[in-house]
């Protein structure tokens, strides 16, 4: 302490303390959930490197576009073809990834929670994640009565099992390929993307799929994915190939949808509460008048004054600052308990990340500063 | 009573007061418009496809194989003349689960290689179950439910819809299997919409195939439910903010306020002047606030517009925005209570 003087009264800060800690969760709370769902979202098709996409570059989102069923299938890796898509179930949105279990197991891990793993031979059952699980009470055994969105289709699958895989796929269904064609209303010779990974690099890919389509190959995925016929419209530039992250990235940089920009839009709401930390700090000077007085009188002068204030409230704004924290992260559990944090049918995963939590303190600790600098003057 | 509202109103902290209300409100106001413009287009988008006319009667929150339908046939061809009543069972092809689906109607079957089984002793095998099961035309299969029966394929169909994993025969064959003649879902096309749900008893329902607008409003209620539960969060910040507001008032204003109480003022009273005073603030802060927060957001959009060249118009209802005076004012309310009511105004 600069001054030792304990003048200033516990009370009195607490005023101070509850706005910052109050403020700091609303910044915690937009900024986590937007992070959280920039983060679900950009690794929605996989959080490994070394996972490439095959694409429909004309598509607008990850789920509308089509792609032959069979490109890459001369790459000799794994590959997993998939159908995502929206669908209706116990009146609830939900998303359903249509797959080859066998390939789609060797690119993705999940740990079975109850029941048994989906096989090649299951032609009408399916997978429910944990989260979809729980919120919809669906149990092993179940009959579920899945209602189409882009197509008029209605499918019924018989839950196989429950799975988790810490992934936004612990909020969807994953059923056989066809499943998913059947509900996209497409032509099995088409997927919305295939998945690939390998000791195999992009342009390697991208190399295969614009200069040489794999035309007429009738090598076939066992049972369900039928061979493309040569007639497919496959075009050079219509098709891309990207790693798993950076084309979901790019998907959201198409909606202005940039980390720094969440992060910019975040801080905003803790620019729009600073006036009322402002208005805390004034209110503790005004109580503190007295004590300031007296300890100028003394010989004090404003420059030591102030810094042996922001001294002392340092520690209090370090505590506001940890409050709103977890505030906010138990406000967003709670939140995400009662079903109410979701987009697009997906819970956003919620991780503190420390350039957030220090992004709030050097901006509590800015406004102290120019508060101190106007209370005191 | 009025003059010491005038007097609290003329303070100096009031516009400042005034200011951090009306840029909290901001807050909802400005991510309530942008989430209203986001939805309204995700609901226009939802608009253009216009969903087909094919409908299941079932059994009220029940799956197609577990359901049971009771009702008149002649009732239902009143409505549409496109109706197929459907047997759905489970039955053993050779150790392996298949589902066997008996149509009333097999003639309306497209799509087949082959043939529409036309008697009880034959069959259409869907693609994909037919080359899972390595099954072709020509050859006979026994099904085994309830009863077993033998059946010819005379058919492979290619519908891509779910008919493509099942076993497709004529009603009296999946009545045979299952040992009972009941009827598990009715498909029906291009029905009269309004008359078909008054004759449905209550223990049936009516399902349309395709749910594009459901899909639509529970998307942009999820977005919704978000935005109302984050609101919490604004709402407790405006409650911090109207207790500083209050306590800073009488702090600044203890001399008026002794000498209210010297002149003979109640405690009530200067209970009452507090809490007209925080009402006050929270009232204007709020239509402030929910002008400047729906501008703002319209002001960047066309900052936006000019930069991106794409735009968005936010708007808010006007009950969205009644909504956030009401929780302004109840939150402030709330906030400025505790140091209203102690001891002769003197808080902390």
């Amino acid at each position: 302490m600069i001054l030792g003087f304990r003048y200033l009264r516990f009370k009195r800060i607490l005023a101070l303390f509850i706005v910052l800690s109050l403020s700091s969760m609303l910044f915690f709370t937009t900024a986590l959930s937007l992070m959280g769902f920039y983060r679900g979202f950009t690794y929605y098709l996989g959080e490994e490197k070394g996972v490439i996409v095959i694409y429909d570059i004309k598509s607008r989102t990850p789920f509308t576009g089509l792609v032959p069923a069979n490109l890459g299938d001369n790459l000799n890796i794994t590959r997993s073809p998939e159908v995502i898509v929206p669908c209706i179930l116990r009146n609830e949105s939900v998303f359903l990834r249509g797959v080859i279990p066998q390939n789609f197991l060797r690119i993705d891990r999940i740990k079975m929670e109850e029941g048994e793993i989906l096989g090649n031979d299951d032609l009408n059952s399916a997978i429910v994640g944990k989260n979809l699980a729980e919120r919809l009470h669906i149990r092993t055994g179940d009959k579920l009565l899945v209602l189409g969105v882009l197509a008029d289709r209605y499918v019924e699958l018989d839950v196989k099992g429950i799975f988790s895989s810490s992934s936004p796929m612990d909020d969807e269904i994953i059923a056989p390929l066809h499943v998913g064609q059947w509900l996209r209303g497409t032509d099995y010779n088409y997927v919305t993307l295939i998945r690939i990974k390998g000791e195999v690099n992009q342009s390697k890919i991208l190399e295969e799929l614009g200069i040489k389509p794999s035309e007429g190959k009738e090598k076939e995925e066992k049972g369900l994915s039928p061979s493309v016929p040569s007639s497919l419209p496959l075009k050079a530039g219509e098709i891309g190939a990207k790693e798993a992250y950076d084309l979901m990235r790019s998907y959201m940089e198409r909606y202005g949808l940039t980390r720094e920009s969440l992060l910019v839009l975040s801080s905003t709401v803790l620019l729009l509460s600073s006036i009322s930390i402002a208005v805390a700090f004034r209110t503790v000077v005004a109580q503190h008048r007295d004590e300031i007085e007296v300890i100028r009188s003394v010989g004090a002068s404003k420059r030591i004054l102030k810094a042996d204030i922001l001294v002392k409230l340092l520690p209090w704004a370090a505590a506001a600052s940890l409050t709103g924290l977890l505030l906010a992260v138990l406000t967003l559990n709670l939140i995400q308990r009662a079903g109410f944090l979701q987009v697009l049918s997906h819970s956003p995963p919620i991780s503190v990340d420390p350039l957030i939590f220090l992004l709030n303190f050097l901006f509590v600790l800015l406004l102290m500063l120019a508060s101190l600098r106007g209370d005191i003057n | 009573m009025s003059l010491g509202y005038k007097m609290l109103l003329r303070k100096r902290g009031t516009g400042l007061s005034i200011l951090a209300i009306s840029l909290l409100v901001a807050i909802p106001a400005s991510m309530g418009s942008v989430v209203n413009y986001i939805n309204s287009q995700v609901e226009i988008l939802g608009g253009l496809v216009i969903p087909s006319k094919t409908y299941i009667i079932m059994s009220k929150n029940s799956t197609p194989s577990e359901s049971r339908v009771n009702i008149s046939l002649e009732k239902l061809r009143a409505v549409s003349n496109k109706i197929f009543p459907q047997k759905i069972i489970q039955a053993n092809l050779t150790g392996f689960k298949v589902r066997v689906r008996g149509i009333s109607n097999m003639s309306f079957l497209t799509g087949i290689k082959g043939r529409a089984a036309e008697n009880i002793d034959e069959a259409d095998v869907g693609k994909i179950l037919a080359k899972t099961l390595n099954i072709s035309i020509g050859e006979n299969i026994t099904l085994s439910a309830k009863k077993a029966l033998t059946v010819r394929v005379v058919g492979i169909i290619e519908s891509k819809t779910q008919l493509d994993a099942e076993i497709i025969v004529p009603l009296e064959t999946a009545w045979e299997l299952s040992g009972d003649r009941s009827i598990s879902l009715i498909l029906i096309e291009d029905p009269k919409d309004d008359k078909i749900r008054s004759i449905l008893p209550d223990n049936l329902e009516l399902v349309q195939a395709q749910c594009i607008r459901d899909f639509v409003q529970q998307t942009n209620l999820q977005t919704l439910s978000f935005l109302n539960a984050w609101s919490i969060a604004v709402y407790a910040a405006v409650s911090a903010a109207s207790y500083t507001i209050a306590t800073r008032l009488i702090t600044e204003s203890s001399y008026e306020l002794t000498m209210l109480s010297a002149l003979g003022a109640k405690k009530r009273l200067i209970f009452a002047l507090i809490l007209c005073y925080t009402t006050t603030v929270a009232l204007i802060g709020s239509i402030l606030g929910i002008s400047l927060g729906v501008a703002g957001a319209q002001i960047a959009s066309t900052l936006l517009r000019w930069i991106k060249n794409t735009g968005i118009s936010p708007f808010l209802d006007p009950l969205q925005a009644f909504q956030i005076l009401l929780l302004t004012l109840i939150s402030s309310v709330l906030g400025c209570i505790y140091p209203a009511l102690k001891p002769g105004g003197r808080c902390l």
